[in-house]
């Protein structure tokens, strides 16, 4: 039983309250979506994925406060899952073995002191391969949900603020993606284009923009003439400075909390298409991937070849699936 | 920052009771008409004729009914008619400078640094996920060079000087912390952030309990006194334009029917229609509230005769034979046949 009602000290909380979307300024916004933009343009020429670690460690720095709940005096249990995924994935590689490294003399070993997840049929290390597969799946799984954040999001505020032509228009080419199924229209381009990280990102961006415009096309309806929009004109602001200072931050909890579902759903998207074989190159270590490569040895009995990617996999989903809804309710 | 440190602008001086402006009023506002839809498919005309002049330093009320055209009027002064809304005729002068027709750019410099509006709902009119603070420093920053310290620093004086306690504190918080009537005074201090010359204030206190609604109008007075600005307070309470406004304008269905100062117009109407507006408000020994028989006439087209003819007691046969005009008649103006 809890000493310290929740309630009353959540009625006389503190001015300066940190919340995971009340602490996060327009600011932080910005620098988030600057790092979105630096990764998209870095990946095309980096791929050591350097840009990546910057990239998740501002992510990272941005919501560490979040961690805790000063009003219930308890751990966030999914922003600190979360926490440990990205870190996971930004300095796991560097405690782990080779996960590239073949060795044919202990394949298909199972969980040990020494070998924690075992190793799959061609002795690669299924540990090293699960920590690096956090990287990529992570990696394509934000940047691509950002990447169709920003596009998404201004072209849907735009779409209300323009209206008329440009609205349907706009409209009707999301609908067009849309009524596509996601995966089989995912499927079809990579099988026109060739599977690449780059391209994969590109992607999964491109299916889940409609998603982003919709959202803010109706979240952003209600207040594009709420009275202190209005104000904001009447005291001789820009439309354009309307439009980022003063409409958009008011949309984007919905946004926010569509981002963390969205990222689950690229990092799905990423482990269907390498299930298939349409995802990533072969030897490159990817949840999705890891599964169907184990699959068929779980009738042997050696489960432990897709059950661990496939738990990385559930845990990422079900963490995201959590913090969406925790800022969707604003705690 | 004390308020003396703002440079003191000597004001035009106008001993506002019943003297005729002389000089450039602030705005004047002469024949304006707005109509809703295009010129060959016009679908109602709320804003017939208005004319509206207020002097430097002046207080002036705009007093009518709902639906009356007091807000489209400001909306018309700023620029910022709602969608589908076009000014048809007629001139907005702003210290002289023609409004009607200016590009968008200009008017944009204007609103806020010139002319400024704060509305019904204190409330809504300020952002939620912006610190009250930051919306007030924005201001600043947007019409002058202040940067972003010092247009802070600014926002806070302004806060203070509003008579909300702590304003360094309170400054960085959010509207929904604010109640109502502090909503109100930051509402205030945004829209005097950058010295207006002009402040148009759209039925300022109707969203406010009645005890608040005395003290932030007195502030509103008060403070726009004390920067020599003038004020358009928007209100259907004559009451309000007796003690707080020395000149009054009496709008109906989209027409000025009587303007003039306010003691004269309200012990001495002219107007049979700002008679039965003052009627309506009653005093506590009338037994029965008095109301005004008949309906506001519908403004799908620009009328031929007077608009209060149909509900007018004196009404007679001239009153339909045209618009009346609005005639000089010693220190006011009136739109009455029978005047």
């Amino acid at each position: 039983m809890s000493v310290v009602s929740p309630r009353a000290s959540g009625s006389s909380a503190p001015v300066g309250r940190r919340r995971l979307i009340d602490s996060a300024r327009s600011s932080r916004l910005v620098v988030a979506v600057a790092t979105a933009v630096i990764l998209v343009v870095a990946l095309v020429w980096d791929p050591d994925w350097r840009a990546l670690r910057v990239v998740v460690s501002v992510l990272a720095i941005l919501v560490a406060p979040a961690v805790w709940d000063s009003q219930r005096r308890v751990i966030r249990p999914a922003v600190a899952v979360m926490l440990a995924l990205i870190l996971m994935a930004l300095i796991g590689p560097l405690f782990t073995r080779d996960p590239l490294m073949l060795s044919v003399g202990e394949s298909l070993t199972g969980p040990s002191g020494d070998l924690w997840f075992g190793t799959d049929q061609f002795g690669r290390d299924i540990f090293a391969r699960v920590i690096h597969g956090a990287r990529l799946d992570l990696g394509v799984g934000f940047s691509a949900a950002a990447l169709a954040v920003i596009v998404g999001m201004p072209l849907g505020a735009l779409a209300v603020f323009r209206g008329g032509l440009f609205d349907s228009v706009l409209l009707r080419i999301s609908e067009a993606f849309q009524s596509f199924p996601t995966l089989l229209l995912a499927l079809g381009i990579v099988a026109a284009v060739g599977p690449s990280i780059p391209i994969l990102i590109f992607i999964i961006a491109i299916v889940n923009v409609p998603v982003y415009l919709r959202l803010t096309r109706s979240a952003v309806a209600p207040i594009v003439n709420a009275d202190f929009v209005l104000a904001a004109r009447c005291a001789g602001q820009r439309e354009l400075t309307i439009l980022f200072r003063h409409i958009l931050p008011n949309v984007r909890q919905v946004v926010l909390a569509q981002f963390s579902v969205n990222v689950a759903w690229a990092i799905q998207i990423l482990a269907a298409l390498s299930f298939v074989g349409l995802g990533v190159p072969v030897p490159t270590p990817e949840w999705g991937a890891m599964v169907r490569e184990g699959y068929e040895q779980l009738v042997y009995g050696r489960w432990w070849v897709s059950v661990f990617p496939g738990v990385a996999i559930l845990t990422t989903i079900l963490t995201l699936n959590q913090l969406s809804d925790r800022v969707r309710h604003g705690t | 920052m004390s308020p003396g440190e703002r440079s003191e602008v000597p004001a035009p001086e106008i001993e506002s009771k019943a003297a005729a402006p002389t000089d450039v009023p602030v705005l004047d506002v002469v024949d304006l008409t707005v109509g809703f839809g295009s010129s060959t498919n016009r679908r109602s005309i709320p804003l017939q004729g208005i004319h509206l002049q207020v002097a430097a330093g002046e207080r002036m009320a705009l007093v009518g009914e709902s639906g009356s055209g007091k807000s489209l009027t400001a909306a018309a002064v700023l620029g910022l008619l709602p969608d589908g809304a076009e000014v048809i005729r007629g001139s907005v002068r702003l210290d002289g400078e023609e409004l009607i027709g200016a590009p968008e750019r200009r008017l944009r410099d204007l609103r806020g640094r010139r002319m400024a509006i704060m509305f019904q709902n204190p409330r809504a009119s300020l952002n939620p996920v912006l610190t009250v603070g930051g919306q007030i420093a924005e201001v600043i920053r947007v019409h002058g060079e202040a940067g972003r310290k010092e247009s802070w620093s600014q926002a806070v004086d302004l806060l203070a000087e509003m008579g909300i306690p702590n304003a360094p504190r309170r400054a960085k918080d959010y509207v929904h912390q604010y109640s109502g009537g502090m909503a109100q005074r930051a509402a205030l201090a945004m829209a005097l952030s950058c010295r207006p010359d002009l402040l148009i204030a759209d039925e300022p206190t109707t969203g406010l309990d009645a005890t608040l609604q005395q003290q932030v109008l007195e502030l509103v007075v008060e403070q726009v006194d004390s920067r020599d600005a003038s004020l358009l307070l928007i209100t259907h309470d004559i009451a309000v334009a007796r003690s707080h406004c020395e000149r009054t304008t009496v709008m109906y269905a989209g027409r000025v029917m009587e303007s003039g100062p306010t003691a004269t117009v309200t012990a001495d109407p002219k107007n049979p229609y700002t008679s039965a507006l003052l009627k309506a408000f009653g005093t506590v020994d009338q037994r029965r509230m008095y109301a005004i028989g008949g309906v506001v006439p519908t403004l799908l087209g620009e009328l031929g005769e007077c608009a209060f003819a149909d509900r007018c007691p004196l009404a007679a046969p001239e009153c339909r034979d045209g618009v009346p005009e609005l005639r000089q008649l010693d220190d006011r103006r009136v739109a009455c046949v029978k005047a």
